[in-house]
């Protein structure tokens, strides 16, 4: 991690390959020493033993081959000392000579010299006609060689016939007396030489070759060039041992062109008698293969170990300078404000302390910050809040301001006003201030004072004053009629009433009016029924007495037409009670006589009044066996029972079990009396206008009915202060609930 | 740093990869097995083969291990010979051994380009074009032969030896077979050189010869003795013992070759051994093995070895010389 964005600064280089590099150059530089150095002297070593390895190669090589002639030469002077070859018969003398041939596979023919060079015997491993003898001239000269005391060896030739090398070998013959009287001449075939020199191991790779003074090729692997003769002074130990007179060169390393015109490291060891060198080669690449194979190592050794200087230098490097650049990367992010920052250092040094340090300081940094990040949180909230509340004080002040019902703010220890918003002031005519100076029972009615302070004991008690009419007096004197709310609240810590007053003069006046409209009507309507009954009812008796017969004889005819006559006059009777019960529930003029009524009683009553409805309908009627005690007003009671059993029994349908259960309920208050019937039941969208006038359901087309009834009924139970509801599915039947409170 | 990290030791893991690489291509070589084909044409030098196994071993060359043989034995079938050949071949041998004369000629043919090297024993170069020379032979041919007219004056000259007085010489042979030719021709020089009559018998098969020898009889005087040249009629058994009994029934010393024939044997017989060939022919095939060209390879000479049977010798009434005793090998007493 870069403090400066992944940037690189100019000239910047990390701590760890600064390390690394001072680590791999102190590291390659002890290598490169250490191993220079030994390679070196691990050179000069080697450079010794090849030396001497092959010196001591040439000598064994030297030895088998000088050892190859001598024991020939040393058969030949054996042959001699112990033969007595010139004082023997001549078959004898041929005896020794052909039992050396046979002991000697290399010699290919020997031949005795006499002093004068005469042969005197000569037997051949191959056969002798056409061999040509010795010429006199080389008889001369091996003559001279041997009367000197030397052993004559001469130059190799290849015989033509079986290009086989030879060399001709010679020995002196002495007398007893050691005086010379001849010579013993030996044709060597040197193929057994060769085969000895080919089978020289010269390390792996490397050869052995036998030249004479003059450099010409004697002996070698190779024997082409042997056969061809070729004489290899060109090389440098040859033409060294050409030009040295006597000896070897001793130990002595070289590297020079060789016999198969590579570079070698050669040696070469005269062999004195016969005067031929050995010389031995062993190519470069052999030679000096241990100190290739020793360099190869080293090098091997030097990169496994710069490997292993690369491994441990990158990991000390890393080892170093990681804590170092974990403290630079934890300061960068301190200094970013990053306080929660640790640095997870566990050494004990001081780099370690170090980190410790920064830590605690980095802990105390991030401590304040909190505290501070956490005040300023609080101050925002704080303002946030108090934005809130100013906003939301402006919104309430200024629905207190526009309201059009008064509120005003009173203590409730005391009853003065604290606050009064306009409508309040505009109600009573007094300004604000002025209402602060004022308390409730002020603005408060002599007779209604008590009710006053009762309601402030129950503020005062923290418990709120429901909603009632009271009558408050103005500035001028006058009386409003209002609706009063008082509840308890706190203001600023402290407890308040907040008492809110709705203006209703208007109301109760318009409720005056509309009671004395209420009165007229029903005068008007009780006036109008009481006209209409006594025709009617004289019009019934008429149709009676018609009925009967009274007035002649009917006819078919004629007695459907009165019989139509005295159902239409019933039920005109019928609509003008209840048009009355209407109208006097609904003026409020009925006047309640309550008392202990026996439900099942009133029940089977009203059954047997409405018998003429039943006719020939076959219904079960379920009554409760129980008979309680009802307080209600009993005639009341009974027309709204008469309303909900004659509707059962109107709408009790067609069906096969047809049946009306009446009962009660009793619950956690007063008892659910209730209608039940398994009838035609009420349409959907008919039952939410059910209790209204003039509703009927919309499957009830066919009975007759003034869409009154249940209306009637909801006034007499609301008059019991009691409620009314019903539960209907069409099809399946309706029951009717309703409760009488009895109060 | 963590990058700086995994750079290095991404790099130092590669040259870690080289270097294991590189040590590891300096395996060593799978040692060579080398696949010798040997042609064994005439029963009577199989033995060859063994000389020739034995000195490989001697040279390191261990059957089974770095050397495996493939020998074919026929007797101077001619046929059997080209197809022996050509399934060496055509197995790509890495040598072929072959022996006698008519095999190796056949094996030169066949072998021609297909720089099989080929090693022959037991064969003369003398008017067969087997080598261009002893000491060059060129292309991929060399070996070891026989020194077909040598053999024959040392035959002649130890003949003489052991019969001294001999005036007259029979010598059979294979009627057209090259190689004598070159011996008749070196007799033929000798025995005028030393006033001799030599009376050539050439035949077929052992009837021919049975007939011959007896036709000649008629014609000439009875022989001084008979020699045998190196040529393969004498070599079968059925005529070497038609002229074993002939030589036998007219009390006429036989040599140059040993005739195994109960009662009848030759005196003496100068060839060259087996054995000894089959192990110059190995010194040979290691030659090539190491690298040098079959053709620069000088063909070698094949020692003779000498056997004096000097119980037949004595039955004879002859006298074998001290010195002779000494040079042979072999006395069968």
């Amino acid at each position: 991690m870069r403090i400066q964005s992944g940037k690189k600064t100019r000239g910047y280089r990390s701590l760890p390959v600064t390390l690394t590099l001072a680590f791999l150059v102190v590291s390659l530089s002890i290598l490169i020493v250490s191993s220079g150095l030994e390679i070196f002297f691990n050179f000069k070593r080697q450079q010794l033993n090849i030396g001497m390895q092959q010196h001591l190669a040439a000598l064994n090589a030297a030895g088998s081959v000088g050892s190859y002639i001598q024991e020939r030469i040393g058969l030949l002077n054996a042959t001699v000392r112990l033969g007595k070859l010139l004082n023997v018969p001549l078959n004898d003398r041929k005896v020794i000579i052909d039992k050396l041939l046979g002991i000697e596979p290399s010699f290919r023919r020997i031949v005795l010299l006499d002093a004068e060079g005469e042969d005197l015997s000569c037997v051949s491993r191959r056969s002798q006609f056409g061999l040509q003898s010795t010429a006199n001239a080389t008889k001369k000269e091996i003559l001279h060689a041997v009367k000197e005391g030397t052993t004559f060896i001469s130059p190799v030739y290849i015989d033509s016939a079986s290009s086989e090398p030879l060399v001709m070998v010679a020995v002196a013959v002495t007398d007893a007396f050691g005086d010379y009287k001849g010579a013993l001449l030996a044709e060597v075939n040197l193929k057994f030489m060769w085969d000895v020199v080919d089978r020289m191991e010269i390390g792996r790779t490397g050869l052995a070759y036998v030249v004479d003074r003059r450099g010409n090729l004697i002996a070698a692997r190779d024997i082409s060039r042997v056969l061809r003769g070729e004489n290899l002074l060109r090389l440098k130990d040859v033409a060294e041992f050409s030009r040295r007179t006597e000896g070897s060169p001793g130990r002595r390393i070289g590297i020079s062109r060789g016999f198969a015109e590579t570079y070698v490291v050669s040696d070469y060891v005269a062999l004195g008698m016969p005067d031929w060198a050995v010389v031995v080669e062993l190519p470069v690449k052999e030679a000096f293969e241990p100190v290739i194979s020793t360099i190869l190592i080293t090098m091997g050794i030097v990169i496994g170990c710069f490997l292993i200087a690369a491994f441990v230098g990158i990991y000390l490097s890393r080892r170093i300078s990681q804590p170092i650049i974990m403290l630079r990367n934890a300061t960068a992010k301190i200094g970013e404000g990053r306080f929660d920052t640790r640095i997870s250092v566990k050494s004990t040094d001081e780099i370690g302390e170090l980190a410790q340090s920064i830590n605690r300081m980095s802990n105390d940094l991030q401590r304040t910050t909190t505290s501070l990040d956490n005040l300023n949180r609080e101050i925002e909230e704080r303002k946030k809040t108090e934005r809130a509340l100013a906003e939301s004080e402006k919104n309430f002040r200024r629905m207190f301001e526009i309201t059009s019902e008064g509120v005003a703010l009173i203590n409730p220890e005391t009853g003065r006003f604290i606050a009064a918003n306009p409508a309040m002031c505009s109600l009573f005519g007094y300004s604000e201030e002025q209402f602060r100076r004022l308390t409730l029972e002020d603005i408060t009615p002599e007779e209604a004072k008590k009710t006053v302070r009762q309601s402030m004991q129950t503020l005062a008690d923290r418990r709120d004053v429901p909603d009632h009419e009271e009558t408050a007096v103005c500035k001028d004197g006058s009386r409003v009629n209002v609706i009063a709310g008082m509840h308890h609240m706190s203001w600023n810590g402290e407890p308040v009433c907040h008492i809110t007053l709705t203006n209703i003069t208007f109301l109760k006046d318009i409720q005056e009016q509309l009671r004395k409209k209420n009165r007229e009507i029903l005068e008007f309507t009780n006036m109008v029924t009481h006209d209409l009954r006594k025709p009617l009812t004289a019009m019934k008796i008429i149709l009676e007495l018609a009925g009967k017969g009274s007035f002649g004889a009917l006819d078919s005819d004629g007695a459907e037409a009165i019989s139509t006559g005295l159902e239409a006059s019933r039920y005109m009777q019928e609509m003008l009670e209840d048009l009355m019960s209407c109208a006097r529930l609904e003026s409020g003029t009925q006047e309640l006589i309550m008392e202990e009524v026996r439900f099942r009683e009133l029940i089977a009553a009203v059954i047997a009044r409405l018998k003429y409805l039943i006719g020939e309908k076959e219904i079960i009627f379920d009554l409760p066996k129980e008979d309680p005690l009802i307080r209600a007003d009993k005639k009341q009671l009974t027309g709204a029972l008469m309303n909900l059993v004659g509707n059962a029994i109107n709408y009790i349908g067609t069906g096969p079990d047809r049946r009306i259960r009446i009962g009660w309920k009793q619950g956690e208050g007063p008892p659910v009396l209730f209608i039940e019937d398994n009838g035609i039941g009420i349409p959907e969208a008919s039952q939410k206008h059910l209790f209204e006038k003039f509703t009927r359901g919309g499957n009830v087309h066919d009975t007759v009915g003034s869409g009154l009834g249940l209306f009637i009924v909801k006034c007499i139970v609301e008059a019991h202060n009691g409620k009314i509801w019903f539960e209907s599915e069409e099809g399946k039947g309706t029951t009717f609930y309703f409760t009488l409170s009895g109060d | 740093m963590e990058f700086i990290g995994k750079r290095y030791t991404t790099l130092a893991y590669r040259f870690l990869l080289a270097a294991v690489a590189l040590f590891a291509g300096c395996g060593g070589k799978t040692p060579k097995i080398y696949h010798v084909g040997v042609l064994s044409g005439l029963d009577f030098f199989y033995t060859i083969t063994d000389g020739f196994k034995e000195r490989m071993n001697e040279l390191g060359y261990k059957e089974g291990t770095n050397i495996t043989y493939d020998i074919q034995k026929t007797d101077f079938n001619m046929a059997e010979y080209k197809k022996i050949l050509n399934k060496f071949v055509a197995d790509g041998v890495d040598l072929i051994l072959v022996f006698p004369t008519e095999a190796s000629m056949e094996a030169k043919v066949i072998t021609k380009g297909t720089g099989i090297p080929m090693v022959f024993a037991n064969a003369f170069t003398e008017n067969t074009e087997l080598v261009a020379t002893i000491r060059a032979p060129g292309g991929n041919v060399t070996g070891v032969r026989w020194d077909g007219p040598d053999l024959a004056l040392q035959r002649f000259e130890i003949m003489l030896e052991i019969v001294p007085h001999a005036g007259c010489m029979w010598v059979p042979y294979q009627r057209g077979y090259p190689i004598v030719k070159n011996q008749l021709e070196a007799l033929r020089q000798a025995f005028t050189a030393a006033d001799m009559e030599m009376t050539e018998i050439p035949a077929d098969n052992a009837a021919d010869l049975e007939t011959a020898l007896q036709k000649q009889l008629g014609i000439t005087r009875i022989p001084d003795a008979i020699l045998v040249i190196a040529e393969p009629l004498i070599a079968s058994p059925e005529p070497a013992t038609v002229l074993a009994a002939f030589a036998a029934a007219h009390r006429i010393p036989v040599g140059g070759n040993i005739i195994p024939s109960e009662g009848n044997e030759s005196i003496f017989g100068i060839i060259p051994g087996n054995i000894a060939q089959g192990r110059q022919a190995a010194f040979i095939a290691d030659k090539i093995f190491r690298g040098t060209s079959a053709g620069i390879i000088p063909v070698v000479t094949a020692e003779n070895f000498l056997t004096i049977n000097y119980k037949a010798a004595v039955r004879l009434g002859l006298q074998v010389n001290e010195g002779l005793l000494g040079r042979a090998h072999t006395i069968l007493r």
